[in-house]
């Protein structure tokens, strides 16, 4: 494989992360323009983790996880008693709130005759864990797949489960589910809590791959193509988001073919999409047929 | 088993449920009749909890219900229906039925992963008993969307049923179905009855409130105007008043 | 076997090793907007020459969605200098990543500022 055929696989693997959280949210009924700031809190974390402290990666990727799932139950905890659209617009401001922390967050230590850490907008370099360890790019490739299969199969498990029906019965009617005995708070607060930690392991292993991030890669762009992917992609299976990434990142950019237009086509898609599918191409009507059918 | 003590409930300026008394006794099922906009769903959305009280006290059990959230007042063994059906409609119908296993008994029976991410298979045979119940078998894997009007009417009183109630409020069970499925409704409110369900059963057709209930309450612009059994209230002249020439 | 020992490198704690320096310089062609890039690799002070060297880029929003195709550099006139052509979407701030393989492995990241008059580091 070419190295850009594996920078593209990557890439999809690694925006599959934040798009599934994105899409665990929008399945529990709420649009969440904030799951970059996650991302960006579990790239930080972990750049911290193995960069600054000399955590080994799987360490500092938990710890990032266990933060963004903290960041993530900060936010829900005031904005999920807002409604629909307060809530969307309370995401995106954290988010926004978020970012600027991080173009205000200097924090560097001395290691060798370099200065290492978070430095503001200048952004934080040298998170060369893998370089340190000469772990190549299609290691790397197969250990974010391996992740993302992995976090797929848990997907796919509370699909079927009680659990994942009643996330998709409080997402069409909370009301509703309120009067079916279904603690509507605390679920939420969990599946926010769960979308957070989600997007931080995107970010934790982003910011390996990259070994540099700065607080602009986690500017609104990325929540809003993350919400998209699940919305072009669908919402009756896991599948939806991972379809968004591919047909996005995988055929739009990697075969360059519209070149500058691709967001044009991009934004356009979606607006179609939510005309005449507003639950994406894969979504449960889809879904339901396909499983009567197997 | 409930007890409204004046009960009010005002939007605006509007008195929609204003120093209401009643009370249900275990056992019994109990009429809610009125002419529309006579506060006999706002009722119902106030002892489901779906807002709070303006004044008064409703008693559940000797437990007062005012701190109450929604879904607690299920865990206590309150369920309800809708006027306007509400169903879970991306979900199938076994799933609707799957969801609203929210009872205490259910709590205890199974342990927290076992409810929550265990398979189909440990609650098949209750929710087997549900659908036959309701004459829903031969239609559990359908998307409750697609189901007809009276279908739908049936899985929502069979989801309020999944929940074990101890007391059931019914919201116009009966709107829009021909005689036949009337008929059947009635016998299954008859069968809960026998099950030692409590119901409250708000309904403008009166062949079956007068048919069912043993006591019927008659609201008119939130209050009160007339209670006993079906014969009584029939020959009550505010009734009258209040459905034929009212102001 | 392969994936047992990438496990245990997972595990282990980092060393220091002493890093390459990287600096660019680039034309701008006059066609949309392709550029022609001289990369000057240092080590310790000492020109670097001999990496194989690939040259990519990102923008600063949405790197994983905004990339260019990573091209090969071939070798400059001066010892550790390079040259590649850069194909970029569009003009302005981009990050170039510069992956090193063969006797040296890295990966450098450099920022700059992309103009039809050629290229300037980020402040």
């Amino acid at each position: 494989m070419d190295e850009y055929a594996i920078g593209v696989l990557t890439n999809i693997g690694l925006f599959s992360f934040v798009a599934l959280s994105a899409w665990l949210l929008l399945v529990a009924g709420e649009l969440s323009f904030g799951q970059q700031a996650f991302f960006g809190v579990g790239a930080y974390a972990a750049g911290i983790g193995t960069a600054m402290l000399g955590w080994p990666l799987p360490l500092a990727a938990l710890a990032a996880m266990a933060l963004g799932a903290a960041a993530a139950a900060l936010v829900g905890l005031p904005t999920l008693r807002l409604r629909g659209l307060y809530f969307t617009m309370a995401t995106l401001a954290a988010a926004e709130m978020l970012r600027i922390l991080f173009e205000l967050f200097h924090w560097q230590i001395a290691l060798g005759d370099e200065r290492i850490g978070p430095d503001g907008t200048q952004g934080f370099r040298g998170i060369r864990w893998m370089l340190e360890r000469g772990i190549e790019p299609l290691d790397f490739l197969a250990m974010v797949w391996i992740l993302l299969i992995g976090v797929m199969v848990i997907f796919l498990r509370v699909e079927n489960s009680r659990l994942g029906a009643t996330l998709r019965a409080l997402g069409h009617d909370p009301e509703l589910a309120r009067s079916a005995g279904i603690d509507v708070d605390r679920l939420k607060l969990g599946v926010v809590a769960a979308g957070g930690a989600l997007a931080a392991l995107g970010g934790a292993l982003f910011a390996h791959h990259n070994t540099y991030i700065e607080p602009r890669n986690f500017d609104i762009m990325l929540g809003v193509h993350s919400l998209a992917y699940g919305l072009i992609g669908g919402l009756g299976t896991a599948f939806g988001p991972l379809l968004g990434v591919v047909l996005d990142i995988g055929v739009l950019e990697a075969t360059r073919s519209l070149q500058g237009y691709r967001m044009i086509v991009f934004g356009g898609l979606v607006a179609v999409l939510l005309v005449f599918r507003p639950r994406g191409l894969l979504d449960e009507r889809v879904v339901h047929w396909i499983r009567s059918r197997a | 088993m409930l007890e409204l003590k004046a009960v009010s409930r005002h939007f605006g300026g509007v008195r929609a449920v204003d120093g209401l008394d009643l009370t249900v006794n275990e056992g019994e099922i109990v009429g809610l009749i009125g002419p529309n906009g006579s506060g006999k769903s706002t009722t119902v959305n106030l002892i489901a909890g779906l807002f709070p009280l303006t004044a008064g006290e409703i008693v559940f059990r000797k437990q007062p219900l005012r701190d109450v959230p929604v879904h607690g007042r299920l865990k206590l063994g309150i369920a309800r229906t809708f006027q306007s059906i509400r169903l879970f409609g991306q979900l199938s119908v076994w799933q609707n039925l799957w969801v609203a296993q929210n009872s205490p008994e259910d709590r205890s029976r199974r342990g927290f992963f076992a409810r929550w991410l265990g398979g189909q298979t440990q609650v098949r045979e209750e929710i087997a008993q549900l659908l036959e119940f309701s004459a829903l078998g031969h239609k559990q894997n359908e998307l409750a969307a697609n189901l007809s009007f009276g279908e739908q009417r049936r899985l929502e009183l069979a989801r309020a049923l999944a929940a074990r109630p101890k007391l059931l409020l019914l919201d116009e069970p009966a709107a829009g179905m021909n005689a036949e499925e009337i008929g059947q409704l009635r016998q299954r409110i008859v069968d809960l009855r026998a099950k030692g369900i409590t119901v409250v059963l708000i309904e403008h057709v009166m062949e079956l409130v007068m048919g069912v209930t043993d006591r019927i309450a008659v609201l008119n612009f939130g209050q009160k105007i007339a209670e006993g059994t079906p014969a009584q209230v029939q020959s009550d002249p505010a009734v009258k008043k209040a459905y034929l020439g009212g102001s | 076997m392969r994936f047992l020992l990438l496990i245990c490198v997972f595990l282990t704690t980092s060393a220091a090793a002493q890093r390459v320096d990287a600096n660019l310089d680039c034309k701008y062609t006059g066609k949309d907007f392709i550029y022609d890039c001289v990369i000057r690799l240092s080590r310790g002070g000492e020109p670097l020459s001999g990496a194989q060297l690939s040259v990519g880029a990102d923008m600063p929003s949405m790197p994983m969605a905004h990339s260019i195709k990573p091209v090969k550099a071939r070798s400059g006139k001066k010892p550790g200098e390079y040259a590649a052509r850069l194909d970029l979407e569009m003009p302005g701030e981009w990050t170039v990543k510069l992956r090193l393989a063969g006797p040296v492995r890295d990966l450098l990241i450099v920022h700059y500022n992309f103009t039809e008059s050629g290229t300037a580091p980020r402040k």
